[in-house]
């Protein structure tokens, strides 16, 4: 089978994997309790007023006719229309995604270029102070709450020291907190499998025949070894994508940097469905995508994997 | 690596030209939650309605004593004929709307039918249902005849604040209109970014009073502690209607640069009971022995230390239908024993007291009451509920006795007693009460004209049902709002009647 056509095949087990997220927050929205419309016109709507509301929005139909009309609706490109907005929600998403795309993109730079860096000086100089030293800032940032580190950032460098301005997203300054905090969290995700890969590569014989030909040992780990550690890196990367976008959302909230995740925070309190059963859809759409993608760089990376699937 | 070198170089690119474009004249305001949609007709949200506020103009606005006045309104003048029946406006000459456009009788009549047109939707939609002609009289002259006299017109149907746009609207229709709405008000409409902020700037041929601020800039915080560190650097100036308790830090830790204000709000807090028949709260002595038995300094001192005032009646004691002689019921256990005792429940009795989730002051307080009541032997069970479900269950007169917030429209104060009219649609939904003394005194506040007899009835008819406790008003809340102290905003918009965020033009520099 050629690329293309595992490329085909995979897309299409994709297909069942989107329609069990579609149900899954289709009924996790629609079943727990809130009703957007009341949400929205307050303690002083009329019934009446409340119930044209619902029409006008389609509420008052059964549950399955509305899961089917929606599922039908995107399988024509058609999200919805945001009952709190009453804008469409490919409107909502456009005008956001690229803030929670710039600050996913930012905290995984941080986190793999410092993962990468501590994992394999960890690895070079395995038990010694630096080694610890690495294993113990690591295990510090992944068990502090995502949500926590972003105010105590913010308190220290915005509140306190006033290095970065404390108004959303508003010049480069302003990115450097959002993407550490991201940084910070996921660097444990990148740097403890870097240090353990490293160190079985450095034990390999080519490594030593390398060594023993003289050539030089920044150049053995950068060249020989480094290439060795990519595969798990990336299928690592490709792993944490949910949860880093999943930490955006948090941070996103905390340094109001209005994306996604904003929307979808604010979309979830008015329990505006289009909205919420949006974002969901395309953050799913986007880590399968993400999943799809890894498999294929192992194949650059590697020559001995064929997509077909030999090696893990 | 390279790779990786020319992302970091972009990022930076695109984030080094997207800097704050502050102009020198600007301030910022914090908002906890994004505007939803800037249209006047359907808004439900208090975040639009600053933003509105800002850009479009009232039909009338009221003084610091809560009158009618014309001031900063787009009519010089008014007449009310006929009891209440017939209300003439005489619009403004001269007035143009951002667009250059002359604003007339005819915006006014518009923006009147978009209230009326139930197709609109808006949530406000029952409060012009009264209106049976507009009749404009030339360009400038408005006559609104209503079925029947009503003092609260006014109060209910000040086109929410907003005159619109008619030619611009039927031009650009009402999606155009809210991606990019204009007015005639102080400030104009510059951009929405959607997730981060709303800006206007001043508008330079607005015809009232010139603002000395160029620039006005709603940044959108979602979290709290955020819009709080961001007064506290100076990113924004002003931050309207702060929870009490954050309010109360800033104020207490000193935090320099920042200046405090506070205005009693035209609202109140209180408990419903249940009174249908079925309910042990139908017996007035029970609902009085309830009354006794609540401590609420204790109440206020746990959920808004000292920004909040004891009830007296419903209507805040800033107005002047607030009734000083109704029965607050200042606590007395021995009382609140006897009381029940006497309805035949002398070993208490088990009940439940409902709260919506999500309204921490709410919740904490009937946790409160519900030891304050295990005093005289009530066992209280508290409830809380996810706010549409709360609304449900206690208008279906499920809920016992529920802890309830209102806000009334100013200046008029019948939306603090209208509920307790047996025939208002809102009765049943607060637990049904009939008296028909208060029927009566209700129905004859409504043809009352001259407004201190009215107010007269007002506090009639708060004592008659404070008796009855047919709601058990708990306190006034105070709003605190910090800002820059590099601002002066002038006294007379400390109150709930204008409100500092509503007259941005005022504020200066100082």
């Amino acid at each position: 089978m050629n690329k293309w056509g595992y490329v085909g095949k995979r897309l299409l087990k994709t297909i069942p994997i989107i329609i069990g997220v579609t149900l899954v927050t289709f009924l996790i929205l629609h079943l727990s309790p809130g009703d957007p419309v009341r949400i929205m016109l307050g303690p002083y709507a009329t019934p009446e007023t409340v119930a044209a509301l619902r029409a006008q929005y389609g509420l008052d139909q059964p549950l399955p006719l509305q899961y089917f009309s929606w599922l039908g609706n995107i399988a024509q490109g058609d999200l919805g229309t945001s009952i709190r907005y009453n804008r469409p929600v490919t409107e909502l998403v456009q005008a956001r995604i690229g803030i929670t795309l710039t600050l996913t993109l930012a905290g995984l730079v941080i986190s793999v270029t410092l993962g990468s860096i501590l994992g394999i000086l960890a690895a070079l100089k395995q038990n010694s102070w630096l080694d610890y030293l690495c294993t113990f800032q690591a295990m510090f940032w992944i068990s502090i709450p995502g949500f926590w580190l972003a105010i105590l950032l913010l308190y220290i460098f915005g509140l306190q020291l006033r290095w970065v301005p404390i108004a959303g997203l508003s010049g480069f300054a302003s990115v450097i907190l959002p993407a550490l905090t991201i940084g910070l969290q996921e660097e444990a995700w990148f740097a403890r499998p870097m240090r353990a890969e490293m160190l079985g590569v450095l034990n390999e014989g080519y490594i030593k025949a390398a060594r023993a030909k003289g050539v030089r040992y920044y150049r053995v780990v950068g060249k020989h070894a480094l290439r060795n550690v990519m595969v798990p890196m990336i299928t690592m990367l490709a792993l944490r994508l949910p949860w880093v976008i999943a930490g955006s959302v948090v941070v996103e909230v905390v340094f109001a940097w209005g994306g996604m995740g904003s929307l979808l925070v604010n979309s979830v309190l008015a329990r505006d469905y289009p909205v919420v059963q949006g974002i969901l859809l395309i953050i799913a759409l986007s880590v399968v995508l993400a999943n799809l993608l890894a498999d294929l760089v192992y194949s650059l990376i590697d020559p001995r994997i064929r997509v077909e699937g030999g090696k893990k | 690596m390279k790779k990786l070198l020319c992302l970091a170089l972009m990022l930076g690119l695109i984030f080094g030209l997207s800097g704050i474009v502050g102009a020198q004249n600007s301030i910022g305001i914090a908002l906890q939650v994004e505007p939803s949609v800037l249209n006047p007709i359907t808004y439900q949200d208090t975040e639009t309605g600053f933003v509105l506020g800002a850009v479009c103009s009232p039909l009338v606005s009221l003084s610091e004593e809560g009158d009618f006045i014309t001031d900063e309104a787009v009519i010089e003048d008014f007449k009310v004929e006929e009891d209440g029946r017939i209300y003439t406006f005489y619009i403004r000459e001269g007035i143009t709307f951002h667009n250059g456009d002359p604003l007339t009788a005819h915006d006014v009549k518009f923006t009147f039918e978009a209230f009326m047109d139930p197709d609109l939707g808006s949530p406000h939609h029952r409060y012009y249902t009264g209106i049976e002609k507009l009749e404009l009289e030339g360009d400038y002259k408005l006559r609104v005849i209503l079925e029947e006299p009503n003092v609260a017109f006014l109060t209910m149907s000040r086109l929410r604040n907003h005159v619109l746009p008619r030619d611009y609207i039927e031009e650009v229709g009402w999606d155009g209109y809210e991606q990019d709405p204009i007015g005639s008000g102080p400030f104009q409409f510059v951009e929405h970014v959607p997730g981060s902020r709303i800006v206007v700037e001043k508008f330079d041929d607005y015809w009232g009073q010139e603002a000395e601020i160029e620039e006005v800039v709603f940044r959108f915080y979602p979290e709290l502690s955020t819009a709080i560190m961001a007064l506290e650097t100076g990113a924004v100036d002003y931050m309207p209607e702060m929870p009490a308790e954050e309010f109360m830090s800033l104020q207490d830790r000193q935090v320099p640069g920042l200046s405090f204000g506070t205005y009693q709000k035209f609202e109140d807090h209180r408990i419903c009971f249940n009174k249908r028949e079925d309910s042990v709260f139908s017996d007035p002595r029970v609902r009085q022995a309830v009354a006794y038995a609540i401590d609420i300094p204790e109440l206020i001192a746990l959920t808004r230390g000292d920004m909040a005032i004891p009830a007296r009646g419903r209507i805040p004691s800033f107005h002047p239908a607030y009734a000083e002689n109704a029965n607050a019921y200042d606590r007395d256990l021995d009382k609140a024993r006897e009381l029940l005792a006497e309805a035949g429940y002398a070993d208490g009795f088990e009940t439940a007291i409902y709260a919506p989730a999500g309204y921490r002051e709410r919740v904490q307080e009937t946790q409160q009451i519900q030891q304050q009541l295990a005093q005289i032997g009530i066992d209280v069970e508290v409830v809380t509920l996810e706010w549409g479900t709360y609304l449900d269950v206690t208008a279906e007169g499920e809920a016992p006795m529920f802890r309830e917030r209102w806000s009334a429209g100013v200046p008029e104060p019948i939306g603090f007693v209208e509920s307790w009219h047996s025939e208002s649609s809102w009765n049943p939904i607060f637990g049904t009460y009939k008296n028909e003394d208060v029927d009566r005194l209700i129905d004859e506040v409504m043809r009352t004209v001259e407004p201190t007899e009215r107010w007269v009835l007002y506090q009639e008819l708060q004592e008659i049902a404070m008796d009855d406790v047919a709601d058990y008003p708990l306190y006034w809340p105070l709003i605190g709002e910090a800002y820059s102290e590099s601002l002066h905003i002038p006294d007379n918009l400390w109150n709930d009647f204008k409100r500092p965020i509503y007259y941005i033009q005022f504020w200066t520099y100082n």
